[in-house]
């Protein structure tokens, strides 16, 4: 199997099938990470994923080596604030509240278990966002500093108080 | 549990709530691929659109630059009759617009990604 950075290296030649097997493998991460982000509304997180992926496929001759899958999470995390600077994504996380979201329900279908969304959604923005791009997305510190702009230190004070709270809301909770 | 035990029991969850996306992963990842060939389209037929209309507006509208090319293609005329011992006389325009097309035809052809 082709690695992610020899497909990248043939899509920044033009080749739009080897970025299209970027797109399968990393699709389901991106597409988890936006979804957080915008508060659980998977059309709009849907909309951010794709004009995160055109924007790479776009900008894919500038990728230079670390993981493909960091690289385009920060660009979907900086489409996430540029639709959000605009105010659009306002009004949509807004009404996104009033939608059941995946984590809630499954713990509606199950009747037990844990609410990850709320949970998330019950921390700080910052913490959330740390969580979120270093957790779910799987980027590490250092990655997470540069896609939000943070000094590495605040990040990962974020990532590990977001922690610590979230352990305390699932604790009641078999999150295994 | 440890800190790092907790963290990889939070990737865990987040891996297999991202699962349900694998379903149409598919349809995802076609739906991209269809807006990329659409983009690619609409790109090169832009280019080849501006790349004719500006031939043509300066076959129209720049008499001195039309003057300066009609002395290069006249060089090459004169070239081209000396070789061929011909006496074809194909107007100026037709050069300009032949120019013109060739121009937007590598323009879209060079032309693979957005």
């Amino acid at each position: 199997m082709e690695t992610d950075l020899d497909l990248a290296a043939r899509a920044s030649k033009g080749d739009r099938r080897a970025f299209g097997e970027l797109v399968r493998r990393h699709q389901s991460t991106v597409r988890g990470m936006t979804r957080r982000l915008s508060g659980g509304h998977q059309a709009n997180a849907d909309d951010l994923s794709q004009k995160a992926f055109l924007k790479a496929w776009a900008q894919i001759g500038s990728f230079s080596g670390g993981t493909f899958r960091s690289w385009v999470c920060t660009i979907a995390y900086r489409e996430f604030l540029q639709v959000r600077r605009k105010g659009k994504a306002q009004k949509r996380i807004i009404d996104a509240a009033k939608v059941l979201s995946f984590g809630q329900y499954q713990a509606a279908i199950n009747g037990t278990g844990y609410d990850l969304d709320r949970a998330l959604a019950g921390l700080p923005g910052e913490q959330r966002v740390a969580i979120i791009l270093c957790v779910s997305a799987g980027m590490s510190h250092g990655e997470a500093a540069i896609a939000t702009g943070w000094p590495l230190g605040t990040v990962k004070s974020h990532v590990a108080r977001g922690k610590t709270a979230l352990q305390a809301r699932l604790s009641d909770y078999d999150v295994a | 549990m440890t800190d790092s035990d907790f963290q990889t029991e939070l990737a865990a969850l987040f891996e297999r709530e991202d699962k349900v996306f694998r379903a149409d992963g598919d349809a995802f990842t076609a739906e991209i691929e269809r807006k990329l060939h659409q983009r690619l389209w609409m790109r090169r037929a832009v280019l080849a659109g501006a790349v004719l209309c500006g031939g043509l507006f300066a076959s129209l509208t720049a008499p001195d630059m039309l003057g300066q090319f009609e002395q290069f293609i006249a060089s090459g005329e004169a070239l081209i009759k000396e070789v061929k011992n011909s006496d074809t006389d194909i107007p100026i325009r037709t050069y300009v617009l032949l120019f013109a097309a060739l121009l937007s035809t590598a323009a879209v052809f060079s032309t693979e990604r957005i």
